[in-house]
């Protein structure tokens, strides 16, 4: 498969079949991301289905290919934020919590980290964005910062905010 | 193990995060066409009938009493189906309900009782139109100063239509078509005729102000004015929201002892720096003004905007108040710092930055 950054051209000048291949790489790691904010995997698929559309649609404007990454996550994030905020207005998001099907690990495990879903999905979506970046997508937090369009100090702060939120509802009291 | 270690642990369970298989190729099957497949009919220049057996002579498909339903625009049924909550399409979050106005006889004469609506509501000059649907293209017909009425429907226009999908001319249910996400067809009213277009890019779709201001942006309503100050004063928290008004910039001359709230970047020397005002004039103190705090690449991205001159330009910005930076405030001034209108982001405005600052263009 040729480079990101020439996968990134040939989409650019409307290629589909790598914009195919460009969003088949980027797929299973957006969509953690994007399950970890809406707790859901049906709202998940759309919010990052809009991602793609919306990339495709802009990809013109993407003038550093180099840049697809922080672009694209920037558009996920968008999406994903504006599908909670629908969902919140329609009183949805804070009443719903849709696992999967249950991973084949030993019950104790999966029980932990159901208990760690749980207390993320109390956090709000922009601070679910926040934990999501850093921890499903593995972001450094000044690439957390650049997703979320807002300055590393302020997103050190959330991030600092929301971990003792997290901290309180898992009984991790410093 | 930290906190951190099981939140990777659990948030990167690859197990129940496993997309369908076919979830790429169906969204590949869905991309729009990047140069819009759009259709149009306008109608204006021929008269009504005549267009309409044109078009019915020339599909051989559609039934001229739905032409002529198109050609006439009044299509009035005995139940109105205008959506007073319309279903989203993806891409178009549903506006709220003050940018749905059926009342305005343009409104029956576009179609809108005929078939669910998503947003309808006027422009003062249909020149205006890319700065309600940015996403539209250029569309010369719609280039003057006249005012038009503009109705975005809820799934296909069910009139006539110059492209591929029709609807039927008896009362069989036709398959419903599919039109690319985040597109819409709509109707631009205009000196006296409805003008069609089919698949319009609506996902920025956003009805605007007697002053250009969007009133809302992807479904996120904008405060400007005194809903902008009495929200910036009202909010609990520092959760973001979308500020509108004249960006400018006031540079005084700074007195020779610098304020005490020059100790905190959230209160600038000389309170300079950016300003979202009522009116595209510069007045510093007014009470029509308030001050924004930007800093880093987010102010040069501004400044890009304003040009060397300085102009006043429509803006909406992405701000919060109670920034983390006002508990570095001294405490006969946290009130103020608490308050203080903190930039995240330029979403809109209507001047483009001649130079980037960023290596991709705002989205």
């Amino acid at each position: 498969m040729p480079a990101r950054e020439e996968l990134v051209m040939a989409a650019r000048s409307g290629d589909r079949q790598a914009f195919a291949d460009l969003i088949e790489a980027e797929s299973p790691g957006a969509y953690r991301t994007v399950l970890v904010i809406l707790h859901s995997h049906a709202e998940a698929q759309d919010a990052l289905q809009e991602a793609f559309i919306r990339a495709w649609r802009d990809l013109p404007s993407l003038r550093d290919p180099s840049r697809w990454s922080a672009w694209f996550r920037r558009l996920l994030v968008r999406a994903a934020l504006d599908q909670a905020r629908r969902e919140r207005g329609l009183g949805l998001l804070s009443s719903r919590l849709t696992p999967g099907p249950p991973p084949p690990d030993p019950a104790s495990t999966v029980a932990a980290r159901d208990e760690v879903a749980r207390a993320v999905a109390k956090l709000s979506p922009d601070e679910r964005a926040l934990i999501a970046l850093r921890y499903a997508a593995d972001l450094e937090v000044p690439d957390v910062a650049a997703a979320l369009g807002i300055r590393l100090g302020t997103a050190k702060s959330r991030l600092h905010r929301a971990l003792a939120r997290l901290r309180i509802e898992l009984g991790e009291h410093r | 193990m930290t906190l951190e270690d099981r939140l990777r642990e659990a948030l990167r369970a690859p197990a129940d995060q496993e997309l369908p298989p076919d979830f790429v190729a169906r969204v590949v099957a869905q991309l729009p066409h990047r140069r819009g497949a759009r259709w149009r009919t306008a109608l204006r220049p021929l008269p009504a009938i005549a267009a309409a057996v044109l078009v019915a002579a020339l599909l051989g498909i559609v039934g001229l009493g739905v032409v002529q339903r198109h050609a006439e625009a009044p299509i009035i049924g005995g139940n109105p189906a205008v959506s007073a909550s319309p279903s989203p399409s993806i891409g178009s979050p549903p506006p709220p309900s003050p940018f749905l106005v059926t009342d305005d006889p343009r409104f029956k004469s576009c179609g809108g009782e005929s078939q669910p609506v998503l947003m309808a509501f006027p422009l003062d000059h249909a020149r205006d139109y890319l700065k309600a649907f940015p996403n539209m293209g250029y569309s010369p017909e719609l280039q003057v100063d006249q005012p038009a009425f503009v109705v975005v429907f809820d799934g296909p226009w069910h009139g006539a239509r110059l492209g591929g999908r029709f609807a039927p001319s008896s009362g069989t249910p036709a398959p419903t078509p599919t039109r690319p996400p985040g597109t819409n067809d709509m109707c631009i009213w205009l000196e006296g005729y409805p003008i069609y277009y089919a698949e319009i890019d609506t996902s920025r779709g956003r009805s605007i102000d007697d002053e250009g201001f969007p009133r809302s942006i992807d479904g996120e309503q904008v405060f400007r004015s005194d809903a902008l100050r009495a929200w910036a004063s009202d909010a609990p928290d520092d959760s973001s929201f979308l500020a509108a008004g004249w960006l400018g910039m006031f540079l005084p001359a700074c007195p020779a002892r610098l304020p005490r709230e020059a100790e905190t970047p959230l209160l600038p020397p000389c309170a300079s720096g950016f300003q979202l005002m009522d009116y595209a004039r510069v007045v510093f103190g007014s009470n029509r003004t308030v001050n924004v705090i930007a800093d880093g690449a987010l102010a040069k991205e501004l400044l890009t905007r304003l040009g060397e001159h300085l102009i006043p330009i429509r803006a909406v910005l992405r701000v919060h108040v109670h920034d983390e930076r006002a508990a570095e405030c001294p405490a006969d001034i946290r009130e103020v710092c608490e308050r203080a209108l903190v930039v995240e982001e330029l979403v809109w405005s209507d001047v483009e930055a001649t130079s980037s600052v960023e290596g991709f263009a705002d989205s």
